[in-house]
């Protein structure tokens, strides 16, 4: 299944530094030697297997932009799956980018009326006044420029966790039964009586989907930041993304000297910890409180839920 | 050929602004590319500036208003003067010389300004009327905003223009601006745009109105251009080739021309071929190759092949339409017939030339059509042909194909049918012979023989010479497999031609059993060379120079030929001494005048052969050792002839030997 997704904003926003960062699994620090694309760059990333994401990377400079809307809109606004539109935090220029986004969204809600738009502002960490108050009032505008198309808002920094949860939250909702998979994320979690389960995909890292608490109800929650249960061992609310980004730069870290990740056993003071793969496609992430459970018992459970996950996988991306 | 350079319409600069993306800096003439030469500076104020129109607007409004440096109109792909009007608030826009513009910068924009795939590669992209040319550039750089710089300079011209002699000069530009770039950093640096207007005015006006430029850049560089005419390399000159003249070059010798090249220009003649050039002009023949090679660059003169009476000739498909035309309907006559002659009109002209084929040698073909009654001269004939195009040579190839030639006998009575039949045939008859026949070996034979069929006239080469008016003695192909029969029907090119097989069955057969030769004995001459007349001549043992010249009258050559070929049948059999009669025919012709002996190019060798022919003596022939390395099929009898400086019967002779000798078969292909 292909789900094309545009990915677009001013020049020089960080589209292709983010695209480089989550998919082609570079350090952030490498995104400095990048280039200004020109006019689309396509990319074909694999996702979980059978998913493919088929992304463009549209120059944001205004000639570019100019075509996108005019000679090329229809090659570009159709068929889109999702629209991600990158705001740079520090733009000088805030009302010529509204104009252009707004041209953008009425372009794809002429062409694409079912895709999905996720707004990030980006380079977070350049921002000198209070973070969360700068971000809502970002936020609000841009609410008021998109009219009444529903959209949600992340703010991103490729140098910490943030891009790790937008992306996340943007994928999953590519992934048409994640509540499928979360489900079963649950019971399996129930099994091995471990706190939470995490489902990663292999490549990227990002979050496909967890298990619920089980001290609440069993309704899929994708959003990390909206869960409500009561969390009982206080778990860091960003450890979705902490964990994607720490992850990554091991693996990263792992390659410079040639070697490969496979998983990961933690035994920790007051949880224990297993990371391995789950299918072809995913990694999969036990979080035990119990100190009584052994990590080979946690990995045994994994061994045995595989058969299940890669039959779900197979369905999951439907047909 | 023609020198003209295409004219330039228009030189233009282009980089990418980081903001605005790919654009046009400067160009000149001002204007005929929509987007202003001009840089953001003066275009009004952007959109952060100005109250922007309210989104409803159709996004080409707000567009043009947002980026009036840019003429993104709505369809690009056609200029509209009120649109592009529109989009420049400043009405900026009328031209120099009220010129249109040509076309919209966005439509080539991204080959201009491409990606890194196509950058440090020459790009030429096409609009409906234009070509444009140039060659994008990327260097990187960390001073450089985003990494790296980006431009390119371009040359338009109009859309069928020929653009090969342009490519050098675009990248001799592209290569001296990147490295002013990357040493002073002269396209980067803010100030410059008035300095490459500059540059891109010289080169416009210079290379338009000189062909040849040089612009000073800084105080180190500078771009040094002329144009040349840009010729196709010329083919590899080879020492069979026959330069002949187009254009008077002896009247155009100076005294500062190259030494060889004075030398060699005196003889091509058009019947000299170029060993024979480098002996007779007294130079070295790898030199002489090279002033051949130069003259062939610069299209002063076309090779066209060596002319042998052994020669076959086919038309090309070009006489469909080249036959109407009226230089080649007007020039053929005159050019052709010998002083003295009445011309002939051109119906007849191409009468004779449609009768050239494949498998006839022009001895043949002679013969046949009474040619020489004509007062035409052949070579001059043929040789219009090939010049204008129309005719094509066919070409031997022989090969050496390995194997054992132990052929089954095939029945004396059917070979000779096969023979005589394929005689007739050649050009529809062989597949059925083929099928006939019980061997497949000689079938192969034949098929590649029945091509060739009439190579026959074997006489053609030397004896031609000497005896033009003789008629062509048959010359048997090489196939010398056992039992490969030789054509040796050529000689009947008349009954041949008579579609009635039977008849000309008949007349064999009548004419064979008027022959006493058993079956078996004729062999020698199998080698199919249907040397006239005897079958000796071929045979392995007597080196006797086959060549066939017979003098022979037809009568005398078709029973010659006929136990030739029926000794064809049976595998060769070195034993039989040819009779002599055939031979002493020749010796006399040998002795006879040759008229036309200095329009061969391998008359010296003639003459060499017919000292051999005269020996008679059985002195075997030995062929160099060579010339089996050469028997691959890509070598044809016209290079093998030069090379060794063997005439085609000669050759004959040794392919002859050289299939009874090794073990496998020499076939020929007509091509």
């Amino acid at each position: 299944m292909k789900k094309k997704v545009l990915l677009m904003g001013a020049s020089g926003s960080g589209k292709t530094s983010m695209r480089s960062l989550i998919f082609s699994n570079n350090p952030a620090s490498s995104t400095a030697r990048l280039g200004a694309t020109i006019d689309v760059e396509q990319n074909h990333v694999r996702f979980l297997g059978d998913l493919i994401l088929n992304l463009w990377d549209c120059g944001g400079q205004d000639a570019f932009m100019d075509s996108y809307l005019t000679t090329q809109r229809s090659t570009i606004f159709q068929h889109v799956g999702v629209m991600i539109y990158v705001f740079d935090a520090e733009t000088r220029e805030i009302n010529k980018d509204l104009e252009y986004y707004r041209d953008c969204l009425d372009g794809l809600t002429q062409c694409s009326p079912d895709a999905a738009v996720f707004l990030l502002v980006h380079k977070m960490d350049l921002v000198q006044e209070p973070k969360s108050t700068m971000f809502d009032k970002k936020r609000e505008e841009l609410q008021k420029a998109s009219g009444d198309v529903a959209i949600t808002v992340f703010g991103t920094s490729i140098y910490d966790e943030s891009l790790y949860r937008a992306w996340s939250s943007i994928v999953h909702t590519l992934i048409p039964n994640a509540a499928v998979l979360s489900r079963h994320l649950t019971k399996f979690a129930d099994g091995c009586s471990a706190t939470e389960v995490i489902l990663f995909e292999r490549t990227t890292f990002l979050v496909i989907a967890t298990s619920s608490p089980s001290t609440s109800d069993a309704n899929s929650s994708s959003s990390p930041d909206s869960s409500s249960a009561y969390d009982f061992h206080q778990m860091n609310p960003k450890r979705y993304e902490r964990t994607s980004e720490l992850i990554k730069a091991f693996k990263w870290s792992c390659s410079r000297v040639r070697e490969e990740f496979h998983a990961l056993e933690m035994d920790m003071y007051d949880f224990t910890a297993v990371l391995d793969e789950m299918t072809r496609n995913t990694y999969v992430m036990v979080v035990v409180h119990d100190p009584t459970i052994e990590t080979a018992a946690i990995k045994l459970n994994i061994r045995m839920a595989r058969k299940k996950f890669e039959e779900l996988q197979g369905d999951s991306i439907g047909l | 050929m023609g020198t003209f350079l295409p004219r330039i319409q228009s030189v233009f600069y282009a980089g990418f602004d980081l903001t605005a993306g790919p654009k046009i800096i400067c160009q000149v003439p001002e204007g005929l590319i929509t987007a202003p030469s001009i840089p953001n500076s003066t275009v009004p104020p952007t959109p952060s500036s100005e109250t922007s129109p309210s989104p409803s607007l159709p996004p080409l409004h707000v567009t043009a208003s947002r980026n009036s440096s840019l003429s993104a109109v709505a369809s690009p792909t056609e200029f509209r003067p009120s649109s592009r009007s529109f989009s420049s608030p400043q009405g900026k826009r009328l031209l120099p010389n009220n010129q249109a513009p040509l076309f919209n910068f966005e439509e080539i924009s991204k080959y201009v300004i491409p990606g890194p795939a196509l950058c440090g590669r020459l790009v030429i992209c096409s609009t409906k009327n234009h070509r444009i040319i140039g060659l994008p550039s990327q260097l990187r750089g960390g001073k450089y905003q985003r990494n790296f710089f980006r431009f390119n300079l371009c040359f338009v011209f109009e859309r069928t223009a020929d653009l090969s002699c342009y490519e050098p000069i675009v990248r001799k530009i592209s290569r001296v601006l990147a490295s002013c770039e990357e040493e002073s950093g002269f396209l980067s640096a803010p100030g410059n745009h008035a300095a490459m207007n500059a540059i891109i005015e010289q080169l416009y006006e210079d290379l338009n109105s000189y062909s040849e430029t040089s612009i000073s850049i800084d105080q180190f560089n500078s771009i040094e251009l002329k144009i040349f005419p840009f010729y196709p390399n010329p083919p590899e000159v080879k020492d069979w080739m026959v330069p002949i003249m187009l254009i008077n070059l002896v009247r155009r010798i100076e005294d500062n021309w190259d030494l060889t090249m004075a030398k060699v220009c005196r003889y091509i003649d058009g019947v000299n071929h170029v060993s024979r050039i480098a002996h007779l002009a007294d130079c070295d023949i790898k030199l002489t190759r090279e002033a051949i090679s130069h003259l062939l660059y610069y299209q002063v003169i076309m090779t066209i092949d060596i002319f042998q009476y052994s020669n076959m000739y086919t038309l090309r498909k070009s006489i469909q339409w080249l036959a109407d035309e009226a230089h080649v309907k007007d020039e053929c006559g005159p050019y052709s017939t010998k002083p003295g002659f009445s011309i002939p009109d051109w119906p007849k002209l191409l009468h004779l030339y449609s009768r050239m084929k494949p498998g006839r040698t022009v001895l043949e073909w002679m013969e046949e059509y009474e040619v020489q009654e004509l007062g035409i001269d052949v070579r001059r004939f043929t040789s219009f042909g090939v010049i204008k195009g129309f005719l094509r040579r066919v070409h031997r190839y022989p090969i050496l194909v390995p194997g054992s030639r132990s052929l089954a006998q095939s029945p004396s009575d059917i070979q000779p049918n096969q023979n005589r039949k394929r005689g007739k045939s050649f050009t529809g008859i062989q597949p059925t012979l083929l099928n006939q026949s019980p061997e497949s070996s000689p079938q192969g034979q034949y098929l590649l023989r029945g091509r060739t069929a009439h190579i026959v006239l074997a006489a053609t080469s030397l004896s031609s010479e000497q005896a033009t008016s003789a008629p062509p003695t048959p010359r048997g192909r090489m196939n010398q497999t056992a039992a490969s029969v030789v054509e040796p029907d050529q000689p009947h090119i008349r009954p041949r031609r008579s579609s009635a097989a039977e008849r000309i069955l008949e007349s064999l057969r009548s004419r064979d059993q008027n022959l006493t030769r058993p079956p078996g004995t004729a062999q020698a001459s199998p080698r199919t060379s249907i040397f006239n007349a005897d079958p000796s001549s071929v045979s392995t043992i007597v080196p006797v120079p086959s060549i066939t010249t017979t003098a022979s009258k037809p009568q005398e050559n078709i029973p010659a030929r006929n136990p030739r070929r029926q000794s064809l049948i049976p595998p060769i059999t070195t034993t039989d001494v040819p009779p002599n009669s055939p031979n002493i025919p020749r010796l006399n012709l040998n002795s006879g005048s040759r008229p036309q002996l200095e329009r061969s190019p391998s008359a010296p060798i003639t003459r060499t052969y017919n000292g051999m022919a005269a020996k008679v003596a059985a002195v075997p022939l030995s062929y160099p050792m060579e010339l089996l390395e050469l028997l691959d099929g890509e070598h044809h009898t016209d290079e093998l002839a030069v090379r060794f400086e063997a005439g085609w019967p000669l050759l004959e002779e040794w392919l002859s030997l050289i299939s009874e000798g090794q073990n496998g078969r020499v076939l020929i292909i007509y091509r």
